[in-house]
This record gives structure tokens, C-alpha cells and sequence, in this order.
């Protein structure tokens, strides 16, 4: 058991999925066919047997009542384990006042009440597996105030634009934070991950209150990087960030190769969400599929090439889908070329013959539409 | 408690022994069919769908795994204050040990689980049955013909229906005599062994069954003769639509591969009524750069670079580079190796098929079964 409670924060506007978000919050975001993005942290916090987790939400909540629901599915114990769903009980005068810390300041007696000595504090929207008991520990043993989840990349030109990157020393202390402009190539990325004690987490939503009501917890945090002792808990195992629809399809494209998934999927640490009872996949004598991951409750009779297909999928003969997602629900009719799309779920494209977006700018197909 | 209009009881005691290895460790009602499912999600999720909230399992041969399967009733959404999957494997009583006799006695063990229920109606079904069943309106029918007991039957071919327990009705569906396996059958109406009974007729008949030592507490052989001699009105209740009893290799095989057809009648893609199953995290499948699927169903978490053609796919499944799967039904976790050559094979759970095997063939007279010795 892991003594902390568990946090699942929400984004700030860094996050854009523009298209896929308009429709549901980004820990509602379907993910490789099958998952929602928030599956993956509250999996890593079940899996490291935090048992008492507050999931904050912040705006567009239905989609996510209904998918964690009490949270049994996760392996969330309904008497001794708790999964709360928070969102900010005051009104907003602006969108500017969402933030973090005032949903948390509204919270603030469910997060004394919490009977754990430490908070594990995480985003939705960065995907990956990790034991939080392994941070914790190194948490303690390291005597920091605050331990930040850090992942060295390579690839800071052109990934993980508007993440944090923080500046270590060589002890890993933190000594300086700013946003990812994609400048250089090398860099750390913060995963908005921290482990502090329960206090000092109180102590920094009541500060950054007192410095500035539109101030975030990453802000409070940068702007006191000298105050408190930070430092970075090193994450070798691959992430992706959601931040943006490029970054979407690279992970979920990059995802059908199996030894890529493989790394993330591990039977050992299984990445839970809610079923739908869906059949297996049903292939016809046409289906010609590559590359692709599939999920349940599809039937392929096309052609599919390096490409995500959603649960409850219909390829019909005669149509290709290349370089492309196909969320839960979608049907793409006979004849019907794709490449480089997005296809949001239960949308039907059956009547224009052919869609081509880039790498950079696939082509968006909204929810339910008919094309 | 309240009383509960009609409850459920599944006969899932059978080894299934025509299955040979398949059923060495479990019963067969908990072996695996169609992708993703065991042969009892059928029965338990048609209950959970006609609004049959309690059921009672009869376990008795290799019930450990089926037990700890069906006790688990959220996977059928049967977990709500009033419903629930209750398993009742044989137990020691004051006057001794027993195990179940025969379908019959195995009901009559557990009167007192039925009575606490109080039903007015008891369903009996066989755990073993590959279908997709409305019991509600299997009871309806039994009420509106005022029946003492309904039971299930199926058209089958005339020359097959010396194979089967065969009702005989009069024009108006009323069964006046019933043959088990007859050589001159009279009729082509088989019965499923599926029943409704109004309990207090049953429970009569049971304790009066129990009482003679010369009966082998069989409903076919005993409760519904004793019903037809006593004159109580039995009914043929018709039903339409894909029915299996999957008793041997070549049967089990035979209905996974009748799921390949597109338009086949047991459509497991309809919604309106899922068949629920256990809920295994497993990520979507992989179709790697050497792989290729055609007219075939493949569960999640299985991952192929090989060519897979006719055939059933279960959970994590791997078809490793350049093996060919034909014809064939693979259950979870199997590994089909390098180049390997699987054709007319069921491939049980966590066998490991190595690098270049050839199993089975394309003209073989029965279906190949690989999987742990006992």
C-alpha cells in the first residue's frame, strides 16, 4: 500500500487538442482505439496501490463520471478505497479563475480530511507507466521537499512544445523552470508529476493564492524554486505528451508498432478502463490490414495501413485507410480513401471519396458527422 | 425477502469428457469459445438480459475455476441489491456428504436456496449451450398457456433426431410423450434443456423423485415422465434461431467457425443483446509489418506478424513472423512460433507451439487438439 493520496490534476491551456477537445475534457480523450487518457495515470496509481484518489476536472465532467464511475474497475476498493471527482464548487467569473489551485482551494477540507501523510500529484494528459511507490521512496530517502517526474528527451525540438523543462544541477536539484519553445533538442521535461508532504501541498495552494488568484501550481512551484529544496525523479520509460492533435496522432501512430506498445503495455501492470463488452474484431475474406493496432468490436473488410482503428469500427471493402485514427464507433464505406486523418467517434464518411491531410495537419473529422 | 418471480438455476456439473484434454482442469462450461467468451457467459448473460436477476450454478466436476468465475456476478451486471450469481457446488449436510446424482438431485439438493427466494417460477438450464435466448418471453408463453412446465425445443433434421431428446407434441404444441434418442423418431422437435417450471409443481415432484431409490434423478429421465404420467400440462415452447451443444472437438470447432460467416445467425456484433464475459486489460491487437488477417475474429491483446486465415483468435494471442494459421481456433495466451504451420488445430490456453512446427492438416478426418497433458 502507498501511503499518499493521489491527485489527478487537470491541464492548463498549454494543452490544446483542437477538434478532439471540443467535445469531451482531455482525460476523456480516447486513446489508441480503446483507452481514455485518464486510464493510464489512474492505472499507474491503482497499479502502485494508491487506494484514495481525487480526480479534478475542469470543465465538460459527464464523460468522466461516467467512465470512472466508482472506480471498481480500477481496482478501487468501494469500502476501504475512495475515487472522487472533484470540480470547482464556486462560480467562475472567468475562464481565467479555472485553475488548479482554486480548484483545489474549493476542495481544500477533502484534501486535510485525507488521512495520508503524502500527496502524489499527476496530469492526464502525459501518457506512461510508472511505480509511484519507486518516487515516493526515492522522495524520502532524497530528504526534498518536493519531487518532480522528469523525462530527459532528444526530441524537445519539435515534441513536448509548451511543457515545462526544468534545469538541473548534478545532484538533480532543480534550479530553474521554463516553458518548451522548442529551441534545443536536449532537454528535461517536467511531467507535472510532484510528491511533497500533504502540508507543504497546503502550504503552496495557500501561497500561490496569496501571490496571485490566477496563479497555477506549476507557477507557485517556478516561483519558489529557491524557497523549497526540488528535485528531479528521473523517468527513463517512453512518455507522450496529448498537448496538441500532431502529438495525438504521433503517439497513437507510433503505438501500432508492438515493440513500441510493448513498453507501455506490460501484463504486469495492466492499463485499466471501462468495458464495453464489445465482441473480437471480425475480419472478411477482403480485409488487407498492416502495421495497425485494432480494437474490439470492428468489422474490417477494407484495407488498413499503419493506421488506429477504434472499437465498433466498420471498414468496408473497397476502402484504404492509410496513416490515419479512426475513433470508436466510425464507419468508413466502400471506396473511400483516407490518409493522414482523424476521424472523431461515430462520425460516417461515406460520401466524399477522398481525404488527404500531412503529417503536421491531418484532416479533423468532427463527432457524429456524415461526410 | 421479496419475492423473486422467476429464478434461475444453470446445471454446470458436466466434465464434457468428448472434449478430452480441454476439460482436464475445468468443467465444461468454462471452456472457451468465440474469441473472447466461456461457454456459461451464454446462459448467464441471457438470464441478465430477460430480466432473470438471481441464478444459481450447480458446479460439481472440476469446479474450482468455474466457481471462482461465476461467482464474480458484475461481469454480467447480476450485482445489484436484489440479483446475483450464487455457485452451489455439492456440500456436506447432518446426514453426510452428497454429490449430485443427477441433474434432478442436484436441484433437490438446493431446495433451500430456492425457497428462500420464494419464486414462482424455477428456469432450469444446462450450462453447456452455445445461444442467445429470451426467457422472458419463454415465461410469458408459460403463463399464457397455463403450463405446468415449458420446455425449449428445436427443429432438427429428421435423420439427426435420433440424437437428441425428442418431444412429442400434439397440433396445438402440447407434449404427450417424450423419447430420449429415439432410432424411429416421431417427431423433429429436439429439447434444448432449457425448462420452466411453476416451483411448487417441481418441488413436489422432486421430494417424491427423491423418495425412490430406483430413479436416477434425471429431469429427462425421471421429473418429466413422472409429469407426462401425472397428467400435468407440459408445453412445447418453440425456438428459432442458433443453438449448439458444443459436446465434442469437431462441434467446439465446428460453431467458432460458424462465427466467421458474416451474416451468422448468432451475431455477437448485436447490441441489443451483449454476451458479457470477463473483462481481461488487455490492450487493442496488433497486425504487425509481416502480418495479415483474413475472414477471421481476433480478440484484443494478441498480436500477429504471421498470416492468419479461417480462424479464431483469443486474448494474447502471438503469431509470431511467417507462421500460417489456417482453419484453426487459438485460445489465450497460445504462442504459434517462427514458420510454424497450424491447420485444422484448437490450440488450448499458454501452449507454446515451437519454431517451424507443422500441426494438423488440411485433410484430416477430426479437428487436432494441442493442449496440457494431465
Amino acid at each position: 500500500m502507498c501511503n499518499a493520496l493521489g491527485i489527478i490534476n487537470f491541464e492548463d491551456n498549454s494543452v490544446d487538442v483542437t477538434g478532439l477537445a471540443d467535445y469531451r475534457p482531455i482525460p476523456s480523450l480516447t486513446f489508441m482505439g480503446r483507452y481514455r487518457l485518464i486510464d493510464f495515470v489512474l492505472s499507474n496509481m491503482t497499479n502502485s496501490g494508491i487506494s484514495n484518489i481525487q480526480v479534478y476536472v475542469k470543465n465538460k465532467p459527464r464523460s468522466v463520471y461516467e467512465h470512472l464511475g466508482t472506480g471498481r474497475h480500477y481496482n478501487i476498493n468501494s469500502k476501504h478505497g475512495k475515487l472522487r471527482i472533484m470540480h470547482g464548487e464556486e462560480p467562475i467569473q472567468s475562464p481565467i479563475y479555472n485553475t488548479d489551485i482554486n480548484a483545489f482551494k474549493s476542495n481544500i477540507q477533502f484534501i486535510e480530511e485525507a488521512n495520508r501523510p503524502y500527496v502524489i500529484i499527476a496530469p492526464s494528459y502525459l501518457v506512461y507507466t510508472i511505480d509511484f511507490n519507486d518516487v515516493l521512496n526515492y522522495h524520502i530517502g532524497s530528504k526534498a521537499d518536493v519531487t518532480v517526474i522528469t523525462k530527459p528527451t532528444d526530441l524537445a525540438k519539435t515534441s513536448f512544445i509548451g511543457c515545462e523543462t526544468l534545469i538541473l544541477d548534478k545532484d538533480k536539484h532543480i534550479v530553474s523552470a521554463e516553458a518548451n519553445r522548442g529551441k534545443y533538442k536536449n532537454r528535461n521535461i517536467s511531467l507535472e508529476a510532484y510528491v511533497m508532504k500533504k502540508e507543504l501541498f497546503l502550504e503552496l495552494i495557500d501561497l500561490a493564492q496569496k501571490t496571485s488568484s490566477l496563479f497555477w501550481l506549476k507557477d507557485v512551484l517556478r516561483d519558489n524554486i529557491d524557497r523549497y529544496n526540488m528535485n528531479a525523479y528521473i523517468h527513463r520509460g517512453i512518455v507522450y505528451p496529448i498537448n496538441s492533435l500532431a502529438e495525438y496522432k504521433r503517439a497513437n501512430l507510433e503505438l501500432t508498432d508492438f515493440h513500441v506498445s510493448k513498453q507501455l503495455f506490460d501484463q504486469d501492470w495492466p492499463i485499466m478502463t471501462r468495458t464495453s463488452d464489445t465482441p473480437p474484431t471480425h475480419y472478411g475474406k477482403t480485409a488487407l490490414v498492416t502495421k495497425s493496432s485494432v480494437a474490439n468490436g470492428c468489422k474490417i473488410d477494407g484495407t488498413i495501413i499503419n493506421s488506429v482503428i477504434g472499437r465498433g469500427v466498420t471498414v468496408k471493402e473497397g476502402a484504404v485507410v492509410i496513416d490515419s485514427i479512426l475513433l470508436p464507433g466510425v464507419t468508413v464505406g466502400s471506396g473511400i480513401h483516407l490518409e493522414q486523418v482523424i476521424v472523431d467517434k461515430n462520425a460516417r464518411v461515406t460520401e466524399v471519396r477522398e481525404l488527404k491531410g500531412t503529417a503536421d495537419k491531418p484532416v479533423y473529422v468532427k463527432r457524429r458527422d456524415r461526410i | 425477502m421479496r419475492q423473486n418471480q422467476m429464478l434461475g438455476m444453470i446445471l454446470a456439473g458436466g466434465r464434457g469428457t468428448r472434449l478430452e484434454d480441454l476439460t482436464n482442469k475445468v468443467a465444461k462450461p468454462a471452456v472457451f469459445f468465440g474469441g473472447k467468451y466461456r461457454i456459461i457467459d451464454f446462459p448467464l448473460s441471457n438470464c441478465a438480459n430477460s430480466g432473470v436477476h438471481v441464478v444459481g450454478v450447480l458446479t460439481q466436476y472440476e469446479s474450482v475455476l468455474l466457481n471462482s468465475y461465476v461467482a464474480q456476478d458484475q461481469k454480467w451486471g447480476l450485482d445489484t441489491k436484489d440479483s446475483g450469481v450464487f455457485v452451489l457446488p455439492p456440500r456436506e449436510k447432518s446426514d453426510g456428504f452428497g454429490m449430485y446424482r443427477g441433474t434432478a438431485d442436484a436441484i433437490t439438493q438446493n431446495i433451500d436456496f430456492i425457497d428462500q427466494y420464494n419464486p414462482e417460477y424455477v428456469l432450469i438450464l444446462s450450462g453447456d449451450h452455445i445461444y442467445k435466448m429470451n426467457y422472458a418471453r419463454m415465461l410469458q408463453f408459460h403463463k399464457d398457456q397455463s403450463a405446468d412446465v415449458t420446455i425449449a425445443v428445436l427443429e432438427v433434421p429428421l435423420k439427426e433426431a435420433s440424437r437428441f431428446g425428442i418431444m412429442n407434441c400434439d397440433e396445438n404444441d402440447v407434449i404427450y410423450e417424450f423419447e430420449e434418442k429415439p432410432k424411429e423418431p416421431k417427431s423433429n422437435l429436439a429439447s434444448m434443456g432449457i425448462y420452466i417450471f411453476s416451483w411448487k409443481q417441481l418441488r413436489k415432484s422432486l421430494l417424491q423423485d427423491l423418495k425412490d431409490d430406483k430413479s436416477d434423478h434425471d429431469f429427462g429421465k425421471n421429473i418429466i415422465p413422472d409429469f407426462l404420467s401425472t397428467k400435468k400440462k407440459l408445453m412445447a415452447y418453440r425456438f428459432k434461431g442458433y443453438w449448439k451443444d458444443v459436446g465434442t472437438l469437431d462441434s467446439l470447432w465446428e460453431s467458432n467457425m460458424d462465427l466467421l460467416d458474416e451474416s451468422n445467425a448468432l451475431d455477437l456484433m448485436d447490441p441489443s443483446w451483449k454476451i458479457y464475459t470477463e473483462d481481461v486489460a488487455a490492450p487493442p491487437h496488433f497486425v504487425q509489418e509481416h502480418g495479415s488477417v483474413v475472414r477471421s475474429i481476433v480478440n484484443q491483446g494478441s498480436v500477429i506478424n504471421g498470416h492468419v486465415e479461417n480462424s479464431v483468435l483469443f486474448t494474447n494471442v502471438i503469431i509470431e513472423e511467417g507462421a500460417v494459421v489456417k482453419d484453426s481456433v487459438i485460445m489465450p495466451n497460445a504462442v504459434i512460433g517462427k514458420n510454424a504451420r497450424i491447420e485444422r488445430v484448437i490450440i488450448a490456453s499458454d501452449i507454446e507451439i515451437s519454431e517451424n512446427a507443422v500441426v494438423g492438416s488440411a485433410d484430416s478426418e477430426h479437428i487436432e487438439l494441442i493442449a496440457k497433458n494431465r
